[in-house]
């Protein structure tokens, strides 16, 4: 197995560092998150509620989307609409350029991670400066989120230490309150200076405008209250209808991402900072402090063909990573083995999804179906359906093994020929049983050696089931002839 | 020549004509449970609780002037000499504003220029107090959570900048939950440009998951709860 | 009414690899006076065609399989979680559209139970004065738990066998790492899962791992193999159908 996402899987496998890093984070968040649940009342049915939310707003996508942005322009806002990657950057770099922006300070945005934003503001000579700490600390290293909710999870405390030492000048350390201070001071800095904030978007709220954004930190707050322009970055998809519906999705995503209740800063923004109706006499504007521009860039990349296909399911998603930390698969490979932006589950579907199996035939294949995401996800997304659509869509674009590709036919000929069945059982049985010693195989030939590499496979048993029935069905009759015949 | 917007949601449009969205009714269903009833007393208690449970200091004075002791000596105790403040009036108790200036704290000028160099000196300034003091719009008792809303004299920055955060808060402000605020308030999001529900002290786990509070927002909140019944 | 005829759908796997276990349903379900019939021409329900992407031979299967069953109409019982859910859940939307399958895949979907399933909900047993000494560890395969919602059943029965210590094993509900073709087409994540449950299964410090999918079994029993492990893994029938005496007669 030579792909770059199986290289990738074997060096995750035998990385101890990310195995302690993506233990701790998995089972504390998923424990956090049991408990959270449980102190909800009627659980299953804000859940069953929140569902319905984001099935009804897709539905209806088209018109909430124009609502959006007709109240987001009343309330003072730009809306800008991205139909690609490529366009929602130019957009952002226009913007910076207006706004004679030099440095930008970022919020957390899967979106921009999307769109690989960054380097293509870098490129246009424009400095950005991730304010997550998570994101900063990846951003100093040249690494990728390797998880959506905890980027630098797969880090240890020494590494940020050390990686703190070397790029930022502090004393070598490794305790997470100093590191955090640092980080604090350094980003402190960047808030009161930069001439731009971007930020992405949890839900936009159709009937008012109004963008949410959920953080712990209180980065996500200042890059969108201290520079004098907010960019903020939307998929399409993020969309509620009013606020009574914000509510009920707010009432699940910090529950299920972190196990706290509510994120600690969930902040409304509606329109730039206010102007007071101003008689020429009257200057400055009606709040004191915030933005004086804000630009909602609306960005489809995909997810609008995706709406169109049996994957519509996977732009359910709120982003709250519990699949993740439930995913047997995510936790042996962590985030980074995947090598999409978006990694577990929820990547699995939705990059092939917005980018077509070609590119990715291996993530829907990194599954048991166990479906233990389902269980977990707080608006109930059947990730283990469409990864088996998924793996139709790869079986028709003949990115099955050739192995297979052969062995299945064959196999689907046996299955329909029981006379085939049985004589294909019985060739196996002789082979397995002349192969075996002490009824196992300690090796398979290729392509089934795969077994092999971590466990035995047994001799196929001497007798098949169907004979062994038939052998107890006659000694039951000839039992009961006995019986008739005293 | 068709704009991008047209284009995206005739795109839209398009899909939806064969899209697959399990669940999606023509309407949202309503809540099939009760909305909690709690009268006043509870209300504050739950609230109380929860904000503790987060490490916020709670407060419940039993009087005007106490409450406005308990400023004081908070700002006192903090060695607070200038702070960002809301205006008087939307401190919840007026009188809070006038006293913090008759014991000689400054309130830092909240105003913030639209131009890009004023802007910075301005905010390198407000970056230095000590500890900024809000009123609140209101509070949520099954989250323990401050809803805090922009105003000409309500700024983002007094309860983001300084390390320690003191709100002033109604029992008569407090709601069961967020839906129950929003029914009640329905232009809230509309009424100013930044409605913020502050839950605890600003926190991450970003590194190993160890909890470290106080990251770019403030470590310390202190909520002082009012009871109208106790003004004297 | 309980009924008082089954079909027996066996399972490729049981019918290779461990047809002991085929019958010890077989006694089980006799044991409670039900008649079993083992359709003729059974042979596999398609899931790994289907799990593979590959939906023709997946529905050619079926369509074999839903003939083989439809003959009687009697409910169908199956020693496997997987190869129930296959028929239960994937059946029906394979055939959704298809005029004359698709109702044959409804009607054969609401009356097919896994093993355990069957004797707790449809013939509501779970005491079948059944004896086994030792200590063993449940594994709850994930068709069977989250697919068909079954995990009441096997544990009430395994209560109820004599002798029987169910020790608690550690992170039950994660998944062993077999997935089908999962452990041989991603081998190394297989490797990985299976090390994990393997260790889950030494902590817990029993004799037997019991489960109610052979296909779970093959691969926790492999690998327990490969270590030296001195465990063995049983399906849970063959746990039910030892008597008194505390062994089952193989035949």
């Amino acid at each position: 197995m030579s792909s770059p996402f199986h290289s990738r899987v074997a060096g995750a496998l035998v990385d101890d560092n990310l195995h302690i890093a993506l233990n701790r984070v998995t089972s504390r968040f998923t424990t956090l998150r049991l408990n959270a649940l449980a102190s909800l009342p009627h659980a299953d049915s804000v859940r069953d509620r929140a569902r319905a939310i984001r099935a009804h707003t897709l539905s209806r996508l088209d018109i909430y989307l124009a609502q959006f942005a007709d109240s987001v322009e009343a309330a003072g806002g730009r809306v800008h609409w991205a139909a690609d990657a490529h366009a929602a950057n130019r957009i952002v770099a226009e913007i910076a350029k207006a706004a004679r922006a030099r440095t930008v300070v970022k919020g957390k945005s899967m979106v921009s991670e999307e769109t690989h934003l960054n380097p293509a503001l870098e490129a246009e000579g424009i400095t950005v400066v991730e304010s997550d700490l998570g994101e900063y600390i990846i951003q100093l290293a040249g690494e990728t989120p390797s998880h959506i909710i905890a980027p630098a999870v797969h880090k240890t405390k020494e590494q940020v230490g050390q990686l703190f030492h070397e790029k930022l000048g502090i004393p070598l350390t490794h305790d997470p309150a100093l590191l955090t201070a640092a980080a604090r001071a350094k980003l402190r800095e960047v808030f009161l200076t930069a001439d731009m904030g971007i930020s992405g978007v949890n839900f936009g709220v159709a009937e008012t405008g109004t963008i949410c954004i959920v953080t712990n930190e209180g980065n996500g707050r200042l890059t969108t209250s201290t520079p004098r322009v907010h960019v903020a970055m939307m998929g399409i998809e993020r969309l509620v209808p009013t606020l009574d519906d914000l509510s009920a999705m707010l009432q699940v995503l910090a529950r299920s991402a972190t196990g706290q209740k509510l994120s600690v800063y969930t902040s409304l923004i509606t329109g730039p900072r206010r102007r007071r109706p101003s008689k020429q006499s009257e200057g400055g504007p009606g709040e004191p402090d915030g933005p004086d521009e804000l630009h909602v860039v609306l960005v489809d990349n995909g997810r609008s063909r995706v709406l169109g296909t049996r994957l519509a399911e996977i732009l359910y998603c709120i982003r709250c990573g519990a699949c993740l930390n439930i995913c047997p698969v995510y936790q042996q490979i962590g985030g980074h083995a995947y090598g999409s932006v978006y990694p577990g589950p929820v990547g699995a579907v939705l990059t092939p999804a917005l980018e077509g199996v070609e590119p990715w035939p291996e993530l829907p294949q990194a599954s048991t179906l166990c479906g233990a995401c389902r269980d977990v996800c707080p608006v109930r997304i059947d990730i283990p359906r469409m990864l088996l659509e998924l793996r139709d869509a790869g079986h028709r674009a003949g990115q099955t093994p050739a192995w297979l590709k052969l062995f299945l036919p064959l196999y689907q000929l046996a299955a329909t020929q029981p006379a085939l069945f049985n004589f294909g059982a019985a060739a196996a049985r002789w082979i397995t049983r002349a192969l075996s010693s002490n009824g196992w195989l300690k090796r398979l030939p290729p392509p089934l050696s795969g077994w092999t590499d971590h466990r035995d496979f047994p001799a196929f048993a001497a007798q098949p089931f169907s004979a062994q029935f038939k052998n107890h069905h006659k000694g039951a009759k000839t039992q009961r002839n006995t019986k008739d015949s005293s | 020549m068709k704009t991008d917007r047209d284009s995206m949601l005739d795109r839209i449009r398009d899909s939806l004509r064969s899209a697959h969205l399990p669940s999606a009714n023509d309407s949202i269903p309503p809540r099939t449970w009760p909305a909690p009833q709690l009268d006043s007393a509870a209300l504050a208690d739950s609230f109380a609780r929860e904000a503790s449970t987060l490490g916020v200091n709670v407060h419940r004075p039993s009087s005007r002037d106490e409450a406005i002791e308990t400023v004081l000596t908070l700002l006192r105790e903090i060695g607070a000499n200038n702070i960002l403040a809301w205006g008087d009036d939307d401190l919840c108790l007026p009188e809070v504003g006038k006293a913090i200036r008759a014991a000689e704290i400054r309130i830092v000028d909240p105003n913030v220029s639209p131009d890009s160099t004023i802007r910075r000196e301005q905010l390198s300034q407000l970056g230095g107090p000590l500890a900024g003091v809000t009123g609140a719009l209101a509070g949520l008792a099954d989250t323990g959570t401050l809803a805090l809303l922009t105003g000409p004299t309500q700024s983002r920055l007094a309860s983001l900048l300084p390390p320690t955060h003191i709100a002033l808060l109604s029992i008569s402000h407090l709601y069961p939950d967020m839906a129950s605020f929003f029914v009640a308030h329905p232009d809230a999001a509309r009424n100013g440009s930044n409605l913020v529900f502050v839950t605890g002290p600003s926190r991450t786990g970003d590194i190993e998951l160890t909890l470290t509070v106080g990251v770019h927002g403030p470590k310390t909140i202190h909520i002082i709860l009012i009871d109208a019944q106790n003004n004297r | 009414m309980p009924p008082t005829t089954v079909q027996l759908f066996a399972t490729c796997l049981i019918e290779t690899l461990r047809p002991s276990a085929g019958m010890a349903v077989v006694r089980v379900l006799e044991g409670l006076g039900l008649t079993v019939e083992y359709p003729d021409g059974q042979t596999c329900c398609g899931q790994p065609a289907f799990n593979g992407g590959a939906w023709e031979d997946a529905r050619a299967m079926a369509r074999h399989t839903l003939d083989v069953l439809s003959r009687s109409p009697a409910p169908i019982v199956i020693p496997s979680g997987s190869c129930a859910d296959m028929i239960v859940h994937h059946y029906p939307e394979l055939f959704a559209d298809d005029p004359k399958y698709g109702p044959l895949a409804r009607d054969i979907a609401s009356r097919t139970y896994e093993f355990s399933q069957f004797i707790v909900e449809v013939m509501g047993v779970s005491d079948l004065g059944a004896r086994f000494a030792g200590k063993i560890v449940y594994h709850p395969s994930c068709h069977l738990l989250r697919g068909l919602g079954v995990d009441d059943a096997p544990r009430k029965l395994l209560a109820r066998v004599n002798g029987l210590e169910v020790a608690d094993l550690p992170g039950a509900h994660e998944c062993c790492g077999f997935g089908g073709l999962f452990a041989v087409k991603m081998s190394d994540i297989s490797g990985a899962m299976l090390d994990r449950k393997l260790q889950n299964v030494e902590s817990a410090g029993a004799q037997t791992v019991v489960g109610c999918d052979v296909s779970c079994l093959l691969h926790i029993g492999g690998g327990l193999r490969r270590r030296g492990a001195k465990v063995e893994t049983k399906h849970i029938a063959e746990l039910l159908a030892s008597d008194e005496r505390g062994a089952m007669n193989d035949e």
